[in-house]
């Protein structure tokens, strides 16, 4: 088997609360090979966001060892991991976070601009915003796009950058259940036919059932799920 | 175009929003700032510049004077017209008189113009008001505006004039004789100190009157052009009799010029004032900008956009304001300077100050020198501002962690 595009090794992370720290990750193995599915529940404030923050370079563990592409970056800096994410690592978030300033078109390219892709982002940035549905709404602003159709440009926008990894931390919390079912069945198949590596962390079952492998989070580590 | 260019633009001018309101006031502040720094210095070496041109006319480049009255006038203006860089010289003599008309009394200056000299008569005509330059002759004089005035005196009157040793017999009881002088004409230079009190006659008439003989007060003397009037009276010192000098018109009045150029540094400085004032608001806007956007500077570290680009996002913004703020400020300055008129017009007649405008300034109208240096200077200053207006605010946002970026709400 080739090496995992992504991996943690015994992560670890504390956070101080007052006067005592909390363990929240208390040693987590994982492991993400090309183009695979993994998907991560667990209760709320069990650590998933901090996982993926870890996973993505975000926060610094107190222990253990991330390699991306087989590579090491536990002690890379902040600015060399936020150069190293560009063209890896995309991220999707619960709230969408696009620029209100400019159009849904513009918030796409801005992941290939900001990773400093060579490629033709403007070309590249339509083609992404026809694949997710939206060749019609081109120009309009995140403020006119309903909660589903801004999710839908955010993940254009993380496959824009051409990534191998996506990190999507409930993509779907926002959004009602048919919305969610579609932003899902959208998310996956962009992944699988990119061979893109996916970490699904999400509330919802049968989303994560979908997954080609099902993690659960609970007291600081984590359980793959038969 | 780099990203965080494009970001920074679009913060500023966001797509589908007309009047971006934070923009708008910051480039307000600098364009406010930047006018003010055109006219007002405009205006002032406007003034200046009239000051000095009046100083200038009214001394001559420079002036040849002696211990006591000078006999060889014409020798020693040979002498002087031999040196380098001097185009004309004419000999003066100047004083006061008692000047009377229906028995409404005057104390002008006197100035005996060298009437042999057709580029003083040239100068005397070009300001002349009312009556011909060709009446002037050895009886007659010519009376500034303000004479004529305080005199109700018209051209083709008589006047008289009493001279020093008039003076004196009248004080000793005895009935003098004064001199009757015809008015050939009124003349007006536009500047107060000379048009308010000044009477122009003959060298020979004043000569007369003074009792000077053949003798004069002294030479004025004109350079070409190119030629320094410092250096020039330097040179000629050097070869003057001892009881001779040459002084130019700056050194004569030095400390009016220095005192004038103080005035526009210190008010340089002052003004400069609402420059840094501007770039005050410019970084609170900014600051605040930050402070709102800081999930998506969060997203855009997740990315890939490394802290230097966050801060040149957030830096580019202070120079974009500082650019078109200098931009509009050129423009509004530029175009208040072209109504000026109209404005001190407008303001004189609203509070009735027109006549004290000429009185304090000594001038009508409103002068204006802008000067290019000055303009380059604004510029880069009004645009080095708001770039350092721009920099806390991009340290603020570079500094910011990602996941702590992300986390905020
Ligand atoms: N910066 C921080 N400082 C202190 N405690 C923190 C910090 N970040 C996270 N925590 C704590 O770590 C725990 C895990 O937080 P995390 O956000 O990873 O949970 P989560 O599983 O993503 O929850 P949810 O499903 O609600 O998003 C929580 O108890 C939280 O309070
Ligand atoms: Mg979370």
């Amino acid at each position: 088997m080739n090496s995992p595009i992504l991996a943690g090794l015994g992560l670890r992370k504390n956070f101080r609360s007052g006067s005592k720290d909390i363990e929240v990750l208390k040693g987590i193995d994982v492991s993400l090979n090309e183009g695979e599915f993994i998907s991560i529940q667990g209760e709320s404030g069990s650590g998933k966001t901090t996982l993926l923050n870890l996973l993505s370079g975000l926060e610094t563990s107190d222990g253990g060892e991330i390699n991306w592409a087989g590579e090491n970056v536990s002690k890379f800096k902040i600015n060399s991991l936020a150069r190293k994410r560009r063209g890896f690592l995309s991220l999707v978030f619960q709230s969408y976070y696009l620029v209100p300033e400019i159009d849904a078109l513009a918030n796409v390219a801005m992941g290939a601009r900001i990773a400093g892709l060579d490629l033709d982002w403007r070309s590249r940035s339509k083609t992404l915003m026809e694949r997710v549905g939206l060749g019609e709404r081109l120009h309009s602003l995140p403020s006119t796009l309903s909660g589903g159709e801004r999710q839908r440009v955010a993940i254009a926008r993380a496959m824009c950058a051409n990534p191998k990894v996506i990190l999507a931390d409930e993509p779907t919390g926002n959004l009602d259940e048919g919305t969610g079912d579609a932003v899902i069945d959208l998310l996956r198949s962009l992944c699988s036919e990119e061979k893109i590596g996916l970490v699904l962390v999400t509330h919802n079952n049968a989303h994560a059932s979908m997954a080609d492998s099902k993690y659960h989070l609970k007291d600081g580590l984590l359980h793959k799920e038969a | 175009m780099p990203w965080y260019i494009y970001i920074a633009l679009r913060h500023l001018f966001p797509k589908g929003k007309r009047f971006p309101f934070f923009t708008a006031m910051s480039i307000t502040g600098v364009a406010l700032g930047v006018a003010v720094l055109i006219i007002v210095p405009s205006v002032f070496n406007g003034f200046q510049a009239e000051i000095r041109r009046n100083l200038a006319n009214a001394y001559g480049d420079l002036r040849i004077e002696g211990r006591t009255i000078i006999g060889n006038h014409r020798q020693l203006t040979e002498t002087i017209l031999a040196e380098e860089g001097i185009k004309r010289a004419v000999p003066y003599a100047h004083g006061m008189v008692m000047m009377q008309y229906n028995d409404r009394p005057t104390f002008p200056l006197v100035q005996g113009i060298d009437v042999r000299s057709d580029e003083e008569l040239a100068t005397v005509a070009s300001h002349i008001l009312e009556g011909d330059i060709d009446d002037f002759y050895d009886d007659s004089v010519i009376v500034s505006s303000g004479v004529a005035t305080a005199l109700r005196l018209r051209v083709g009157e008589t006047a008289m004039i009493y001279n020093q040793q008039l003076l004196e017999q009248l004080t000793r009881d005895e009935v003098p004789l004064p001199r009757e002088v015809e008015v050939a004409a009124i003349f007006e230079t536009g500047w107060y100190e000379v048009d308010e009190n000044t009477v122009l006659c003959t060298l020979r008439f004043m000569q007369e009157l003074y009792g000077l003989g053949e003798g004069v007060h002294g030479i004025k003397a004109y350079v070409e052009d190119g030629y320094d009037p410092d250096r020039v009276a330097n040179n000629l010192n050097g070869k003057l009799d001892i009881n001779l000098w040459a002084s130019s018109w700056r050194y004569a009045n030095r400390e009016m010029l220095g005192i004038l150029e103080f005035e526009n540094r210190m008010m340089f400085f002052l003004l400069f004032i609402i420059l840094i004032v501007s770039a005050f608001s410019i970084m609170s806007s900014l600051l605040i900008s930050v402070i709102r956007k800081t999930r998506e500077i969060g997203v855009f570290s997740s990315m890939g956009a490394t802290a230097s680009q966050v801060a040149a996002c957030f830096c580019l913004q202070g120079v974009a304001i500082g650019i078109v703020g200098a931009a509009f400020g050129f423009a509004l300055g530029f175009s208040l300077i072209g109504v000026r008129e109209e404005i001190t017009t407008a303001i004189s007649n609203f509070m009735g100050v027109a006549e004290s405008m000429s009185e304090f300034y000594g001038f009508a109208y409103l002068p204006i020198d802008v000067q290019s240096e000055d303009l380059t200077r604004i510029a880069i200053l009004a645009i080095a501002i708001s770039t350092l207006a721009g920099v806390v605010p991009a340290l603020n946002a570079a500094r910011l962690k990602p996941v702590e970026a992300l986390r905020s709400e």
